[in-house]
């Protein structure tokens, strides 16, 4: 599966957020989004998945226009996660994964005895048996999480879509989610994720995408895109970049140090 | 295992069916006349019973029954789907102040000298009015879920003077005496031609409700997530949103202004048996006829002159929710 952004160019009102924006990816493949706050990383990935207007150029999947594909398949292909904290659900977690397979359950009747199962699957799958029967507005912010990621991934979708997926979470919870992601690289998905932690961006995707505002952005190899000298300019700090030895493996961190 | 869900399943059902039934017929059987059971049950065998009692069953107490269930089935599940619809646990008929505009459009209908069906019609119509009135005001730009609830308080106090109007201009001698009893509320006069029109217009959207049940669970996600589901949800709110507003504005039409009950009987049931709308619709609608027809007893036998609906159901609903509030750290939806 190809997702091609072309020209693209988003707007709120007469404001213009972003400008003649292009990237490609393709399955399997992590591709972070990094950049400051407001800078169109939310609305960017709203317009991937059909839910912000595109006010120029166009987004295709597999050469397709978005637009043009229909409702119902799209959104078959593609699932989204909003950023950690930001949603609750009322319902217990298997009723909330559920919902996740409303497209394809009849309107006037309940979910089929399968639909339980795969639900049931997926929980399994994430670790998150236990939370079941659990009303997910009890449940916490990490817990809660996973329920949502079961959500969006039980009608196995191609692509994932994630905002700030590790964000108001802590190290522990941060790691499944982020080794979830992982996982899914493994069985050929492509996964997209907003974030404001350049060494989660660094460890876990293969493609980086870098927004300054408008047209001024950096797309590539991650190890290309993330650097001293990428971080300093688009965030407007002084960074420290180090290799953190742990036995034999090294790991490559940023540490922002001071404002500019 | 599964085994035996069913069978609670299937039991639980029987129970929500056959209550409201056994509620009816008790309540058939009390009044300023007192009519023994047995001869209720051989009145609806065709067996002969005294006159008296006959006519007291055919012309007084079915009418005013049937008006009471469907009353007691309506407004406790349009404001369960308002509720759900605005993610707001205080949303109800009232509180929207549809119930403001269904009076009034039923008081305009009274004032034009409609017939019933059509004070039903505009009824409907204002009920409509106001939930569009409502949520733009309410829902344009605010992700707040109180606003929603202040719009309802300010369209549904304009529309209150509305109603003022209305009866400052009605005719004193003739108008003004019904549009106020209508007001008022109550079961007392609801006539047999009202029941024909309004019984099978209120069992078609209480279908529409129930069978969609599972999805209407859908309401209460978050718009961007929803979206993302692939189901046509604006289709889906449009007929919930209908449906909850014809069957409010067919009560306040038939029944005037019942308060209370829109709040508190989804809010009980919601500590029954949880959030899940494929069970809260059944229970909501089983559990609101058997508290509407108890009520209905009560104001019609507890004195000699009948107490109004409305005092009622704020005698019961007031500290009900105020318990509610205290007792489980709020109400959240």
């Amino acid at each position: 599966m190809i997702l091609e952004v072309n020209n693209l160019s988003l707007s709120y009102g007469k404001t213009e957020i972003l400008k003649n924006i292009n990237f490609k990816l393709e399955n399997p493949c992590v591709c972070s989004i990094l950049g400051p706050n407001g800078i169109g990383k939310t609305t960017l990935i709203r317009s991937l998945l059909g839910l912000k207007e595109i006010s120029k150029g166009s987004i295709s999947l597999d050469g397709v226009d978005i637009r043009k594909i229909d409702r119902k398949s799209f959104y078959s292909k593609i699932s989204y996660v909003k950023q950690g904290g930001k949603e609750t659900s009322i319902y217990t977690a298997l009723d909330t994964v559920l919902l996740g397979l409303a497209s394809r359950i009849n309107p006037l009747l309940k979910p089929k005895e399968s639909d339980v199962v795969l639900a049931e699957q997926i929980l399994e799958e994430l670790h998150i048996s236990h939370l079941r029967d659990k009303y997910v507005s009890r449940l916490s912010g990490g817990e809660a999480q996973m329920v949502f990621m079961a959500r969006a991934l039980v009608k196995n979708p191609e692509i994932l879509i994630l905002d700030e997926p590790e964000s108001n979470l802590d190290y522990r919870n941060q790691l499944l989610i982020l080794e979830i992601i992982k996982s899914l690289e493994e069985k050929g998905k492509l996964i997209i994720f907003n974030t404001h932690y350049p060494d989660h961006a660094l460890r876990y995707s293969k493609k980086t995408l870098m927004l300054r505002g408008l047209d001024n952005y950096v797309f590539g190899d991650t190890k290309e895109i993330i650097t001293k000298e990428n971080i300093e300019n688009t965030f407007r700090i002084k960074a420290a970049v180090g290799d953190l030895k742990d036995g034999e493996n090294i790991y490559r961190d940023i540490v922002p140090v001071s404002i500019v | 295992m599964k085994n035996k869900t069913e069978h609670i399943n299937i039991f639980v059902g029987l129970l929500l069916i056959l209550a409201p039934i056994l509620t009816a017929i008790i309540c058939l059987s009390m009044g300023r006349l007192n009519i023994p059971i047995t001869d209720i049950i051989n009145y609806f065998k065709g067996i002969e019973i005294p006159a008296q009692y006959r006519l007291t069953i055919a012309n007084i107490r079915i009418p005013r029954i049937i008006a009471t269930m469907v009353v007691g089935a309506s407004l406790p599940l349009a404001g369960l789907i308002f509720q759900s619809y605005f993610s707001n646990p205080l949303a109800t008929p009232d509180t929207l102040g549809v119930a403001s505009g269904s009076c009034f459009g039923a008081a305009l209908g009274i004032l034009l000298g409609l017939n019933i069906l059509g004070i039903e019609f505009t009824a409907f119509i204002f009920g409509v009015i106001i939930v569009i009135l409502t949520g733009i005001t309410g829902m344009k730009r605010s992700e707040s879920k109180q606003t929603i609830i202040l719009a309802g308080i300010i369209v549904g106090s304009l529309f209150q003077s509305l109603v003022s109007f209305v009866k400052f201009i009605a005719d004193t001698d003739t108008q003004l005496p019904s549009i106020t009893f209508f007001l008022m509320g109550s079961f007392q006069s609801v006539g047999k031609e009202t029941l024909f029109i309004s019984v099978p217009i209120v069992a078609i959207c209480i279908f529409v409700i129930f069978i969609l049940r599972w999805r209407i669970n859908l309401l209460t996600l978050d718009g961007d997530v929803v979206k993302t589901m692939g189901v046509n949800i604006t289709l889906l709110r449009i007929t919930v949103i209908i449906a909850a507003t014809i069957i409010t504005a067919i009560s306040i039409a038939m029944a005037g202004q019942v308060g209370w009950v829109g709040l508190i009987v989804p809010h009980f049931c919601r500590m029954l048996v949880g959030e899940n709308h494929t069970r809260l619709v059944p229970f909501t609608i089983s559990i609101g006829i058997c508290f509407m027809l108890i009520i209905d007893t009560i104001s019609r036998t507890m004195f000699a002159a009948e107490i109004p609906i409305s005092v009622l159901t704020s005698i019961i609903g007031a500290p009900f929710f105020i318990y509610m509030l205290r007792s489980r750290g709020g109400v959240k939806l």
